[in-house]
């Protein structure tokens, strides 16, 4: 399939007749009046240019979560780094109004009624209440711990909040503002979507659940019952991570759910990445139950992938079907594409084909030209997708550009990108952050670094067979990134002193098994990956002060002494290993017990405890599921610390302690 | 006699090149046609030669033949010869950044063809290569390395592998270690290097047997089919990589019609088949890509259906048709053209091979996983898998040895690097329950993966953690302890 730029075809521009040029001309000069939205310009939006000097990250703007009011005239568009909403006027182009809202914005709804904006802003852990037509806030309302997918009920009565870091739902009476209810949810709640008749909210989970890391992963569908306001299924999509946005085809084109996921191959060794197909990204296509009989057995789930045999479109993230159901777009955010979907040779292609055979049209890298119409390359890093009330249209929220590119859907081509105004000058943490989500510096643009390190820097919760220094040995779990700066040296087991090691000709050659970064740019994504840091955590009381239990758990973990009064080895004591004074580290390799046979070494980096409550699993191959099996599972000769001494009550009050961290 | 007249009168030519000088450049003489465009193309570098065939690399231009340069559509049109002093050149290539062409060049008619490199003005020729026996088809590579086809042997013994040298002609290696006489077709933008050879790759050659496309890495790591589309008959060759990663080539029905060209096919990205850009019978005899949108196309003459020369012409990609005609020399033919343009480099490489290991692994993940079979899996229990080479000379196969092939199909094993190997699927009583044909290799340190025995690349595996790297006796070393010599053929389709 033929990547198709915003730059007319070759034949468009060879020389014509000049009277005829000057006519035809003139008519798309009347025809670009009459036709809305306007086609303001087909060239392709400005890189930018690069800055040596240091812009704050906040003066970009970072667009990442869209709606369109009913009548497709205002496109409203949460912009993450800058913490502003922006109204543009589809006909003119223009941002016609701005508005400050908390930390982070990542999500946007609109109100039924279209007079209200409700915004998450995964930061300030809230929800910012606005008036749609005059922008003027109204209100904040409190929701949990890391919102970012947000929707309104069908009356406007009830607003339910994905809150990724949380791992649940809120649900909040927009009469009253306060939250009156919490669901949990799978694993890294990102994206919700209402049903077509309002009786279900979708919600879909970035992760795959917890689970042992030697089984593929499982991912969630969580399902609410909006009349009954309970978690009416939990459908599992097996095999995926990173699943996001959703988008219901109407029932004229089979009434499938269509959710982006990334397929990953982690228990095959990494060498495979060179053959093709070890990381695959595609389209779950779920088909939703009656109401009346819900449950995850009526949910039928079915995959298949966007990539092509020898292309891959990386890290799917924005998914919208047009209202008459003929299409559905998905952004490829890895990859600069957006690829088009004729919905009626997916419907085709999900019903030929045999149940024997569903488990295998999940693997097959050639069913996308069977039902891919088209793909158009838009900005980089592009997220979410609309289409507009019309199908004419439709809005690509150009990330790392502060860009939408709108698609004329009838000539199946970018007719213009829309500049949101942010600065021009891209500065090197900028350019590090482009580099972190482009695919194409990976053989076949099967990954970026945001593929395994989804969310901006989270660990993808699995582990993976890497292949030194011989296959199927030191299988280790994914690391995040959160928060890495001053935490060296890097990767299991700490041969890499400096992240310019992490991520120079090493990840060129057994990583992404293609040319790499050059060294400019391996300083310029060491400079952005400095600059991830932890999000805000919870677990600490607003004054700071310790609740009783976390203060018990403190004491634990700074204590020298076992409960019946034996001095405990400076070696054994929890504080020594993850020293404070470094990020709960004292980056060195230390054996704790934890090696298997199937490892080749024995000692391990010390992991930095800050942020542990995020990082699940847990150990070098994340063969603990919670922090509680470290010590009761996997620490039978107290050399992991002295643990076996604390009773399940101190246990716990460890863990409420490491949650602060 | 006419011919007669005509190879004369160019040779009558060629000696007035040796004798004009040394530098070079010097404008045609002959009757040509280029007729005027309203489109620009860039300048085009090309050969022109009184006669061509094909098969033997080494015999396509036995009258000689020139590379020249022109410009479609300027009138008047200048052709420019550039190699006045060789006796015949062929396989031009122009450098990343457009300055430069590489070659292969006979300096007499007796010599061996060896691989040259001047300004694209003809001007600094030098000598890259001095084989020992015939380089052609040189392709330029990231970091000053070229890669060209090596041919070597006579009669039975002739056969062609895939070399790599520096641009000074240091360090010439060859990447590829099995019979089926490889060649080089074109470096793929992703770095690696397509390349034709006989399909099945089997150790006993044969001018008649069809071809197809290769990939494999610059390092001579990862062979693998293009495209296993099930075609057995139609040989492929000629092939280039358009912009948006569409592979164009020749096919024809078979290797002796190939003799003489092959029709227009193309396998875009993502399909698993291929699609033909025009119908048979074969006109065409090179490609080479003008633009987005348009090749320049070497084809038969159309207005002499007699003739046996080709001419140049441009052919519309969206339209699948063939456009106007570019350059034509009612006594020559002129095949080969390439746009003098820069063009972008491909992605550099990065080896990861052990210079000093002998050895190199192999991961088979499920070798059920076969296309051979209408279900995609293999009937019966495999037990073992049995690993076999070639013993040189007289191409005798010996056994490796075998290595346990556990429950879910996998198997890991250590093969000796850069010598032929096949595998035999093995049952629990020894019969071979399923044999691979075709010859292929590992390289030194290469730990190579594949899903099965004949799998495709339009379908990933299930993500499985393969039973074999839980033993703690793989890789299971296959370094030929068992020398056991197997007279008879094997069974199977490849």
């Amino acid at each position: 399939m033929k990547v198709r730029s915003a730059s007319p075809a070759i034949g468009g521009s060879r020389p014509r007749n000049p009277v005829a040029g000057i006519a035809a001309f003139a008519l798309v000069a009347v025809m670009a009046i009459l036709v809305r939205p306007s086609v303001a310009s087909a060239a392709p939006q400005a890189a930018g240019t690069d800055s040596g000097s240091y812009i704050p990250r906040s003066q970009y703007l970072s667009p990442v979560a869209m709606t369109l009011s009913a009548d497709g005239r205002r496109l409203y568009i949460a912009c993450e780094d800058s913490d502003l909403v922006l109204a543009v006027d589809t006909r003119t182009q223009k941002v016609e109004r701005r508005v400050r809202v908390g930390k982070m914005p990542r999500g946007i709804a609109l109100s039924p009624d279209g007079k209200t904006l409700y915004v998450s802003n995964e930061d300030s852990n809230d929800v910012t209440e606005i008036d749609a037509e005059t922008f003027q806030v109204r209100r904040t309302l409190a929701v949990g711990w890391g919102p970012v997918g947000l929707t309104t009920d069908r009356d406007g009565n009830v607003l339910y909040v994905a809150n990724t870091l949380g791992d649940d739902i809120s649900l909040v009476d927009l009469k009253s503002g306060r939250e009156f209810k919490r669901l949990e949810a799978g694993h890294y709640p990102e994206y919700v979507a209402l049903s077509r008749d309002g009786s279900r909210v979708y919600v879909a989970n970035l992760l795959a659940r917890v689970a042992p890391v030697d089984r593929p992963p499982v991912s969630e569908l969580t399902v609410i019952d909006t009349s009954r306001q309970i978690v009416a299924a939990r459908v599992d999509v097996p095999g995926v991570i990173q699943m996001r946005h959703i988008t219901e085809l109407p029932a004229s084109a089979g009434g499938y759910l269509l959710v982006p996921f990334m397929r990953p191959k982690n228990l095959n060794p990494l060498v495979q990445i060179q053959q093709g197909w070890y990381l695959t990204h595609g389209l779950a296509a779920i088909r939703p139950a009656a109401a009346a009989s819900d449950g995850p057995k009526n949910y039928r789930v079915a995959e298949v992938l966007l990539d092509d045999i020898d292309r891959y479109y990386a890290d799917g993230f924005g998914v919208a079907a047009t209202p008459d159901g003929r299409w559905a777009l998905v952004t490829a955010s890895g990859a600069n594409v957006v690829s088009v979907v004729d919905s009626a040779k997916l419907r085709h292609l999900l019903q030929n084909t045999p149940p024997a055979r569903q488990q295998e049209l999940a693997n097959r890298l050639d069913s996308a030209s069977h039902f891919v119409v088209d793909r158009l390359l838009v900005g980089r890093n592009p997220t979410d997708v609309l289409a507009s009330p019309d199908s004419r249209f439709a809005y690509i929220a150009n990330r790392m550009d502060d860009t939408v590119s709108v698609v004329d859907l009838g000539r199946m081509r970018i007719a213009s990108t829309i500049d949101l105004g942010g600065p021009k000058e891209i500065s090197r943490q900028r350019r590090g952050e482009r580099l972190f989500f482009n695919a194409s510096h990976c053989h076949q643009g099967q990954m970026a670094c945001a593929t395994c390190h989804p969310h901006e820097g989270l660990s993808d919760g699995l582990a993976w067979s890497l292949e030194t220094p011989q296959l199927g040995r030191d299988v280790v779990e994914n690391r995040t990134l959160f928060g890495i700066d001053g935490t060296s040296p890097f990767k299991w087991n700490g041969k890499n002193p400096n992240l310019e090691t992490q991520d120079g000709p090493r990840t060129a050659m057994y990583i992404f098994r293609s040319q790499g970064f050059s060294p400019k740019q391996v300083n310029d994504l060491v400079t952005y990956i400095d600059s991830l840091q932890l999000p805000r955590n919870p677990h600490l009381t607003s004054n700071g002060h310790l609740t009783d239990a976390q203060a018990r758990g403190r004491a634990i973990f700074f204590r020298d002494r076992t409960a019946d009064g034996r001095l405990i080895s400076p070696l054994n004591r929890c504080y020594t290993c993850h020293s404070p004074l470094t990020h709960y580290t004292s980056r060195v390799s230390m054996d704790v017990g934890t090696a298997t046979h199937y490892d080749t070494i024995h000692a391990f980096d010390v992991p930095q405890l800050t942020g542990v409550a995020t990082r699940q699993p847990y150990l070098h191959n994340g063969e603990a599921l919670e922090l509680e099996d470290i010590w009761t599972m996997f620490n039978p000769e107290d050399k992991h610390g002295i643990t076996s001494d604390l009773n399940k009550a101190q246990l716990n009050d460890l863990i409420e302690f490491l949650k602060t961290l | 006699m006419k011919r007669f007249w005509s190879t004369l009168a160019a040779g009558f030519f060629l000696v007035l090149c040796a004798m004009h000088g040394a530098s070079g450049a010097i404008e045609a003489p002959f009757e040509s046609t280029a007729p005027a465009h309203s489109q620009t193309y860039p300048a085009l570098a090309f050969i022109e030669a009184p006669m061509v065939t094909a098969g033997d690399l080494t015999q396509r231009f036995p009258q000689g033949s020139r590379l020249a340069r022109m410009t479609p559509g300027v009138q008047p049109s200048p052709v420019v010869y550039l190699t006045p002093e060789f006796f015949a050149a062929a396989d031009p290539q122009v450098s990343f950044d457009g300055s430069r062409i590489l070659f292969s060049a006979q300096q007499r008619k007796s010599a061996d063809w060896q691989i040259w490199e001047m300004a694209v003005d003809g001007s600094a020729q030098r000598q890259v290569t001095h084989c020992p026996g015939d380089c052609l088809e040189p392709k330029y590579l990231p970091r000053n390395r070229i890669v060209y086809t090596a041919v070597s042997g006579t009669g039975a013994r002739r056969s062609s592998t895939v070399d790599v040298c520096q641009m000074d002609g240091e360090g010439a290696h060859p990447i590829t270690f099995g019979p089926g006489n490889f060649q080089v077709e074109t470096v793929l933008r992703s770095g690696r290097i397509l390349v034709s050879a006989e399909s099945p790759l089997l150790a006993s050659g044969s001018p008649h047997r069809s071809r197809t496309l290769f990939t494999l890495r610059p390092d001579g790591s990862g062979l693998a089919l293009l495209r296993d589309d099930g075609n057995s008959g139609e040989s492929r060759g000629g092939a280039i990589e358009l912009a948006d990663g569409t592979i164009v080539f020749l096919e024809a029905k078979n290797a002796t019609e190939s003799s003489f060209g092959g029709h227009l096919a193309s396998v875009r990205q993502g399909a698993l088949r291929t699609s033909t850009l025009t119908r048979p019978p074969s006109e065409y005899v090179s490609t080479g890509q003008m633009d987005d949108a348009t090749l320049v196309v070497a084809r038969k003459n159309s207005a002499h259906s007699a003739s046996r020369n080709f001419d140049l012409y441009s052919f519309d990609l969206a339209s699948k048709s063939l456009g106007g005609l570019l350059y034509q020399n009612a006594r020559a033919s002129s095949v080969q053209a390439v746009p003098l343009a820069p063009h972008p480099l491909p992605e550099i490489y990065w080896s990861i091979l052990h210079p000093t290991a002998q050895t190199g692994r192999i991961l088979c993940l499920d070798s059920y996983v076969s296309q051979d079979v209408a279900s995609g899996r293999l009937a019966g229990r495999i037990a073992r898998v049995r690993v076999l080479t070639l013993q040189q000379p007289g191409n005798r196969e010996r056994v490796l040895g075998d290595a346990p092939v556990e429950s879910d199909g996998s198997f890991y094993a250590t093969v000796p690097a850069d010598v032929p190997i096949r595998f035999e699927l093995l049952g629990r009583t020894g019969e071979v329950l399923h044999a691979q044909r075709s010859w292929i290799w590992v390289r030194n340190g290469e730990d190579r993966g594949c899903q099965g025995c004949h799998d495709s690349p339009s379908l990933a595996p299930a993500n499985h953690f393969p039973l074999a790297l839980l033993r703690f006796d793989t890789p299971t070393p296959l370094d030929g302890t068992l020398r056991a010599q197997r007279p008879g053929q094997p069974r199977g389709n490849r």
